[in-house]
């Protein structure tokens, strides 16, 4: 009965996280820029039943080079409720489903079941994971719940039947995305974390750590040869415009605060260090995977939005071990009759560290990151009175709202990898936007065969007006709002 | 008794196929008949005998002339056929003191790693030096003296440098016991190592080396390194590891002996490591399967690569259109494909010619600068008449330089070829 009662608590945390993202989710009926390409890949399938490997609009035209693992579960979705609305709900569900993991993991780590759900509704609304994973169709909103699942699976793994699963969603989570090698890393740093603890993790627990390393690295190297061949180790910067490859791996610490959480941060770091100094091997499995994390972030080898997304969820639930210790430390003391109390300012406070960001920083990314009612209907316009082949030129934070919804080619986007001349092309597209010199820019739209100029209000704000569109002869003005638009006609 | 005969007989077929696959693979997905690379070609118009007029405009023949000497009298494809069988033959046959199962492993290893794919495939004289290394290796393990030292000599006539290093590990043979001898030489070989030479930044042909060693092979023996670091059976093995990695790291040839060692090794370990005690049988055998398809894949991709590799017939197409006798400029690894066809280049791969960095380095000042009168100051110095440029090399050189020159000075350059390869004639 007591069982019961806890699954009811926890479906109740599940469908708040998931009304409350959807709630986000359908204010607007727009995707953020990246939510274009994950769209325009989707349609394909369900267009021709195989995956985009040469995208015709991106790049004036380039090869591709992704898994489309995550894009044929979307379309499969797609069949039925259609591409726009799965791609809104099926994520939003996917992710959501990360508070019954959360749950688990928690409850493995302390045996507190009030504690775990308390826990798993916090991992429900952490800021950067709520806002990073909304209106875009976010890989990681299956990648995070697989990616824990198997760590959920690790932690207690004693049979064959747990070990079959293990196996399969290693294969799984490696044929996804290559954030898979994040948790083969996190692996080695546990087993490295432990044998200098001289704790003995188990000779199956070693066998299956060899197992996921050599899957996901082989995996890896099936999917993404051409890349390794064409850029060798230097893969691992994707072929990111070097313009912009100085500030890429940039972490902010006063965002990291805002956006995991100062409470999340705290507590996580101290139940790290409480089960290191405690030897708990299921903390220390937690703590390997914080320390890859940290380490890569470090280096700067792992984009900050990415690994703080799997930091915070990390932390969260080595906050587990702190809050438990935390509880237990009150009933010790002589004032247990505040032990209520205390816990409601407690969560309270816990709440308001992830809540109020999250509002605040939702809000904001679908005011900014989404393109607006007008910009739709710029593009639409353009979609429907030009030629199938013209070039639009727009900054790369809207390379692929311009192919998604005018379904135009672009010299740029943000999918860099395999991409022809990253760098030379950002170089010359913000030339475009912040030269004076007519004879300069009509250079460069001979080179990339523009045929239209898309000028965001952000980009007139950066760089100040484009100033050559002034030439009639040259450039025929077709909107002259936010966003401006010029058709080249000379 | 009966399975064991037939699971025996299955992995000798298994070799079989494998190297027959791995030998003939690369020639059969190639579009045209030309031979793979560029080294290839200058040994091919060597064998014709002669000066050589047409490398660096006009040189003398400094390398071993032994291997243009077989070309003369057999077909390309054929010896180096003959020459990869032979060769696993003397390999295999060199593994005596090794157990069935260590042997067929250690060919099969060696059989899927980028090296051997490279060397029976590349019409380069290290294969034909490989060969006569694994021979002297074959007759100083059956002491029979003389005909290794035969077989050494017939060696400095293909390679002088392979000759030497095979010389060395030679006298380290004979000297293993005597260990004030066997230290010297071991000192000597690594001052050679950290003196001479520059060190190699790429030897992982995954990533994107032209030679080197499967990711995969890399992978998993830096995997059981660790796993068995303390292994005693293994301690002199990990030095001969660490030896022939160096070296291979700054000798071109050395990853051919480097893949060698490191395919007996990880048979070794592949054993080793299946011998143990498993908690898991399905992650075991799971975990052995993703090693071979691991090397596996990593010995495909690079036949793959080879098979798609230049030179073209439109290349030699391109060049049939340059009278014979003119000195043609392009890239550097376009060199031998250029006197090949019987025109002068202005630089090869081979680049052991005088004052080559003084070439080099003029050279690459042609490409990168914008400056009309340095560009013809250098055309003239080489005496060149045609510039040739296609996607590969615009796509190395960028449009910043000599192909911005092309593009917007008509003084002095005529387009003479106007398709995907492009030929400008240069007016001194």
């Amino acid at each position: 009965m007591h069982l019961k009662k806890t699954y009811k608590i926890l479906i109740l945390i599940f469908l708040i996280v998931l009304a409350t993202r959807l709630y986000f989710v359908f204010q607007t009926p727009h995707f953020e820029n990246e939510g274009y390409l994950v769209k325009r890949f989707v349609d394909n399938i369900l267009e021709t039943g195989n995956p985009l490997v040469y995208d015709q609009l991106s790049y004036n035209g380039r090869e591709v080079l992704y898994s489309p693992l995550y894009h044929y579960i979307l379309a499969f979705f797609g069949l039925f409720l259609g591409s726009g609305l799965a791609l809104k709900l099926v994520p939003s569900i996917f992710i959501s489903i990360l508070v019954f993991i959360v749950y688990g993991l928690s409850k493995r780590l302390v045996d507190n079941e009030d504690l775990a759900l308390f826990i798993a509704l916090m991992s429900g609304f952490i800021p950067i994971v709520f806002t990073e994973t909304l209106a875009n169709a976010s890989i990681y909103t299956l990648v995070i719940p697989i990616m824990f699942y198997l760590v959920y699976l690790f932690m207690d793994v004693n049979n064959e039947k747990k070990i079959k699963k293990f196996v399969f969603f290693s294969f799984f989570l490696s044929l996804l995305h290559p954030a898979a090698l994040l948790f083969s890393i996190g692996l080695i740093f546990y087993f490295i974390l432990a044998s200098t603890e001289g704790i003995k993790i188990g000779n199956l627990k070693e066998e299956l750590i060899i197992f996921n390393i050599l899957s996901t690295f082989f995996i890896q190297f099936l999917i993404y040869k051409k890349a390794f061949l064409e850029y060798g180790l230097n893969v691992i910067w994707n072929n990111i415009p070097f313009g912009i490859l100085g500030s890429y791996f940039d972490l902010d610490l006063l965002s990291l605060l805002y956006k995991v959480g100062t409470l999340v941060i705290i507590f996580g770091l101290v139940g790290i260090i409480g089960g290191i100094i405690k030897k708990k091997d299921k903390f220390f499995l937690i703590g390997g995977l914080i320390l890859s994390i940290l380490i890569l972030l470090w280096l700067r080898l792992l984009s900050p939005r990415i690994g703080l997304m799997f930091l915070s969820i990390a932390l969260v639930l080595a906050a587990v071990l702190a809050l438990n210790l935390f509880l237990r430390y009150l009933e010790k003391t002589k004032i247990p009759m505040y032990r209520i109390s205390f816990m409601i300012i407690v969560f309270g406070l816990f709440i308001l560290s992830l809540v109020v960001p999250t509002y605040y920083y939702t809000s904001r990314q679908l005011n900014e990151q989404v393109p607006n009612d007008y910009e739709i209907l710029v593009l639409n316009w353009i979609k429907d009175n030009s030629l199938p082949d013209v070039t639009v030129l727009a900054p790369l934070e809207f390379g692929h709202v311009i192919s998604g919804v005018a379904g135009k080619r672009t010299v740029l986007d943000s999918n860099f990898l395999l991409a022809p001349d990253t760098s030379e092309r950002y170089e010359d597209v913000k030339l475009l936007y912040s030269t004076k010199s007519e004879v300069t820019a009509l250079e460069l739209i001979e080179k990339y065969n523009i045929d239209y100029i898309f000028i965001p209000i952000e980009t007139e704000l950066k760089y100040g007006k484009v100033k050559w569109t002034d030439d009639t002869n040259c450039f025929k003005g077709r909107f002259f709002g936010t966003p401006k638009v010029y058709q080249v006609i000379c | 008794m009966e399975r064991r005969k037939s699971t025996k007989l299955f992995a000798k077929i298994g070799i079989v196929v494998l190297v027959l696959l791995f030998l003939l693979l690369p020639g059969l997905l190639r579009e045209n008949n030309l031979p793979i690379g560029d080294k290839s070609y200058y040994h091919l118009r060597m064998a014709e005998g002669g000066e050589d007029s047409l490398s660096f405009s006009g040189r003398e023949n400094v390398n071993a002339r032994g291997w243009n000497f077989l070309l003369k009298w057999i077909p390309l494809n054929v010896l180096l056929f003959v020459m990869g069988i032979i060769s696993l033959v003397l390999f295999f046959l060199i593994l005596k003191p090794l157990s069935l199962t260590e042997k067929i492993l250690s060919m099969g290893f060696l059989i899927v790693s980028p090296a051997f794919i490279y060397l029976f495939n590349v019409g380069e004289r290290y294969g034909i030096g490989i060969l006569f290394s694994l021979a002297v290796f074959y007759f100083l393990v059956n002491k029979k003296n003389i005909l290794a030292g035969v077989s050494l000599v017939i060696m400095f006539s293909l390679d002088y440098t392979m000759a030497l290093f095979v010389l060395f590990l030679g006298l380290l043979w004979f000297f293993h016991k005597k260990k004030a001898v066997f230290s010297g030489l071991l000192i000597l070989f690594l001052i050679f190592i950290f003196v001479f030479g520059e060190w190699k930044s790429n030897f992982i042909s995954d990533l994107g080396a032209l030679i080197g060693i499967s990711i995969f092979g890399l992978f998993f023996i830096v995997f059981c390194l660790i796993l068995f670091w303390n292994k005693r059976k293994f301690l002199p093995l990990y030095g001969v590891l660490l030896g022939l990695f160096l070296f291979s790291l700054r000798v071109e040839f050395g990853i051919f002996y480097f893949s060698l060692f490191l395919s007996v090794l990880m048979a070794l370990f592949f054993v080793e490591l299946y011998k143990m005690k498993w908690e898991s049988k399905l992650i075991r055998d799971l975990t052995f399967l993703i090693v071979v398809c691991g090397l596996l894949f990593s010995g495909l991709s690079y036949v793959n690569r080879l098979g798609s590799g230049m030179p073209s017939d439109e290349i030699f197409d391109a060049l049939n259109e340059i009278p014979e006798g003119h000195v043609v400029f392009s890239d550097i690894g376009y060199g031998n494909w250029i006197s090949f066809n019987g025109k002068k280049n202005v630089w090869d791969s081979f680049t052991n010619v005088p004052k080559f960095e003084e070439r080099r380095k003029e050279l690459m000042e042609l490409i990168d600068s914008r400056d009309a009168f340095r560009t013809n100051e250098i055309l003239n110095k080489y005496e060149v008449d045609y510039i040739l440029v296609d996607s590969r090399i615009r796509e190395k050189w960028g449009d910043a330089g000599l192909l911005y020159l092309l593009r917007y000075n008509s003084e002095g350059f005529r387009k003479v070829k106007d398709e995907e390869i492009e030929i400008w004639r240069y007016y001194k």
